[in-house]
């Protein structure tokens, strides 16, 4: 299916999100709201989980660092599930957004712990 | 499902967004305004508890005497013979007493010392600012349940701020300082959602970010299983068990000499006791990072044990950010920023729900009516109604007699009948579809409220008021005066409205 | 009066200057305004608007550090907020 992205001209700079077409039948957006919501604790705590077994550092310290990646990890997964245009594209752009929590871990291990 | 598939591709990035913002902040946003509300006031817990004890003249800086030590270990023990949980907290230039605290409930009962006489200061009984700050954190819902929903609102919040800068990500910079207070309806409302979430982005961001983070461990659960296994959770949790075998507390004085020797000069922050130690913590007002560092010594001997320092690079960030959302750090002239960056957060919750219903108003049908209803009235409580409650907190302070046993929870229940009240109020007046006339109602009480508090605090602390130092007084009189004021010109602004539609 | 209270002050003061111009150069604003500032005017001003803010960060760092910069962050909202009330003002009077 191709992307159908209404491209914004220079006057909807101004206009209030109200004020766009298709705001009054967004059938699917709570049921994508809903599965974010139901994906993003979940996400978070597997972050919690898998992170701090990576690093070198104390388990408290690697606890630290994995949630702090939850917590930003979390908003961006339901921003990501609601707002791509399609579902699997969203769960994609979830999965990737997981995963680039582990470079950051990747990145202590090269370092070490300070 | 191809068909479903269309129905939300076909939508643009901007609109996704846009309904996204307006359903989670909505939702999240009642709820959070209290929140922001709280957390604003709390910014200054030490100076409103202050306000809230008038009878409060002396207090020093100096290191307390050993007169005034003794009679905080015999009443720390007093209580540890009860079982309960105490601690002491020194004098600070905020706060220049000694105070035995002990956490009551969803309250704080603590007893001021005069640091250099060592005599109880006869002190009413109040929830002070603390009642704000634990607002704030577990909206009185319990440390598990109220701290677990706010977690979830914080996330909220993050959603929603992502969400807005999308929407507005290409007026962001044309529009950082544009506001139009003559422009059509939801336009001056939409400047001033905008110059609020903008302007204040990166403090919005901070503090939920920060705030969700410090209780990170509620949302994680076996998180925190580990976290106590490992030994590496905030210091002081989980420490205290039960005084039954509690040795007794060695004198005071050296302890808090040789800290003072470790943390420096006004370094040392509170006292914490453990059947088998006592434990100086730093001062949190000392740095930005609120390290928690501590000096443990023997209950028996009065002798250092150890000293706690948790300098990691992990470690180090954890106390930053707890440093940043709480402000103990702070100076005045940044409390004051943060109280004016939560005044700003408040705005844009405010203005947000408002547009939101603005534009519900417009298009709902009769089918919709009890909803709306719904909406209109808990905004109105929640906008207006549930500061009102705060003042009624201050005005119940003075008014209640001083020396009522109750006190705490008379002035506590004084928040939540009061809200009760405007939140009804709000609601009947949403059904008789008059609710404009309701914001007017509501928003000249609290004009009243707010612009009587400096004469209120006058007439009720004159017999001290030679004796006092002025500052903070002055400092809560002035801030409501001027909130109370504002709200005024907002009366005026609505009434102006209430005259068009009926013209109309 | 304290290192940081004067800090607080500078930042507060260079981002006012500095969003002032910004505000000024909105054609929004401008085509309310009955006379335009010079061509050269608006080209110094828009140097003003970048520089004046990272001046006052680096002046904020190094008089307060760590704590300066978030003086820096925090004292741009309510000079911010300010800037627009005055812009407005101005705008109305114009109009």
């Amino acid at each position: 299916m191709k992307l159908q992205m209404h491209r914004s001209s220079k006057k909807d700079r101004n206009r209030m999100p109200s004020q766009e077409p298709g705001t009054s039948a967004p059938s699917l957006l709570p049921a994508r709201l809903l599965i974010a919501l139901l994906l993003a604790w979940p996400i978070g705590l597997a972050i919690t989980a898998a992170v701090p077994s990576l690093l070198p550092a104390s388990h408290a310290d690697g606890l630290f660092v994995a949630q702090v990646e939850a917590v930003l990890i979390m908003p961006l997964a339901i921003l990501f599930l609601c707002g791509s245009s399609t579902l699997s594209r969203g769960l994609l752009a979830t999965l990737a957004a997981f995963l680039a929590t582990f470079p950051l871990a990747f990145m202590f291990l090269a370092f070490g712990s300070p | 499902m191809n068909t479903a598939r269309a129905v939300t591709s076909g939508l643009s990035l901007r609109t996704r967004m846009g309904w996204l913002h307006a359903w989670v902040g909505f939702v999240c946003g009642l709820l959070l305004l209290c929140i922001f509300i709280t957390g604003t006031l709390a910014v200054f817990d030490t100076e409103i508890t202050r306000w809230m004890q008038p009878e409060f003249t002396g207090g020093s800086l100096a290191r307390p005497s050993d007169a005034a030590l003794a009679r905080a270990s015999a009443l720390v023990s007093e209580q540890e013979a009860q079982h309960h949980r105490v601690s002491v907290t020194l004098p600070s230039a905020r706060d220049p007493v000694l105070r035995v605290v002990q956490p009551e409930g969803m309250d704080v009962i603590t007893t001021a010392i005069d640091p250099v006489t060592g005599e109880v200061l006869n002190l009413r009984k109040t929830v002070g600012g603390t009642l704000f700050f634990r607002f704030h954190y577990t909206l009185r819902m319990g440390r598990m349940f109220g701290v677990v929903l706010v977690e979830a609102l914080g996330i909220g919040l993050l959603v929603t701020l992502g969400s807005g800068l999308v929407i507005h990500l290409r007026a962001l910079v044309p529009n950082l300082v544009m506001f139009r207070p003559n422009g059509a309806s939801p336009r001056a409302w939409m400047d001033a959602h905008v110059i609020a979430a903008v302007l204040f982005l990166p403090f919005t961001f901070m503090v939920a970010w920060t705030g969700v983070v410090i209780h990170a461990d509620r949302i994680f659960p076996f998180t925190a299983e580990t976290r106590q296994e490992g030994g590496g959770g905030p210091p002081g949790r989980g420490q205290h068990g039960h005084h039954r075998d509690a040795l007794p507390i060695p004198a005071l004085g050296p302890i808090l000499d040789d800290a003072t020797q470790l943390f420096g000069e006004g370094g040392t922050g509170f006292l914490q006791f453990s059947p088998r130690s006592v434990s100086v913590m730093r001062s949190d007002a000392s740095t930005l990072p609120q390290t928690r560092d501590r000096a443990e010594y023997d209950r028996r001997t009065g002798k250092r044990l150890k000293v706690t320092r948790q300098r990691s690079g992990p470690a180090q960030t954890r106390q930053v950010m707890t440093g940043l959302h709480m402000a103990h750090w702070a100076p005045t002239p940044m409390r004051w920023l943060y109280f004016l960056s939560g005044i700003a957060g408040s705005v844009m919750f405010g203005t947000g729900l408002v547009m939101f219903l603005l534009k519900r108003r417009r298009t709902a049908t009769s089918r919709h009516f009890l909803a709306l209803v719904l909406a209109e009235g808990l905004t109105l409580g929640t906008v207006i109604g549930l500061p009102v409650a705060c003042a009624a907190v201050l005005w119940a302070n003075r008014l209640v007699p001083a020396s009522l046993t109750d006190r705490m929870t008379t002035e506590s229940a004084c928040l939540f009948l009061v809200w009760g009240i405007c939140v009804v109020h709000a609601l009947a007046r949403a059904l008789q579809k008059h609710v404009l006339h309701g914001w007017r109602e509501q928003a000249a009480l609290l004009a009243v409220l707010l612009c009587l508090l400096p004469a209120l605090d006058i007439a009720t602390r004159w017999q001290w008021l030679g004796q006092q130092k002025q500052w903070d007084y002055l400092g809560v009189d002035a801030a409501t005066l001027m909130l109370g004021l504002m709200v005024l010109r907002g009366c005026v602004f609505l009434g102006r409205s209430i005259k068009r539609e009926a013209v109309k | 009066m304290s290192m940081f209270a004067i800090v607080l002050a500078e930042s507060s003061l260079l981002w006012g200057v500095g969003l002032a111009c910004h505000g000024a150069l909105q054609p929004a604003w401008l085509r309310r305004q009955t006379v335009q500032p010079a061509i050269s005017l608006q080209q110094w001003m828009k140097r003003l608007r970048v520089f004046l803010p990272l001046l006052a960060l680096i002046l904020a760092v190094a008089l307060a550090g760590g704590e300066g910069l978030v003086a820096w962050i925090a004292s741009a909202g309510p000079a911010g907020v300010l800037v627009a009330l005055a812009l407005s003002a101005t705008a109305r009077k114009h109009a």
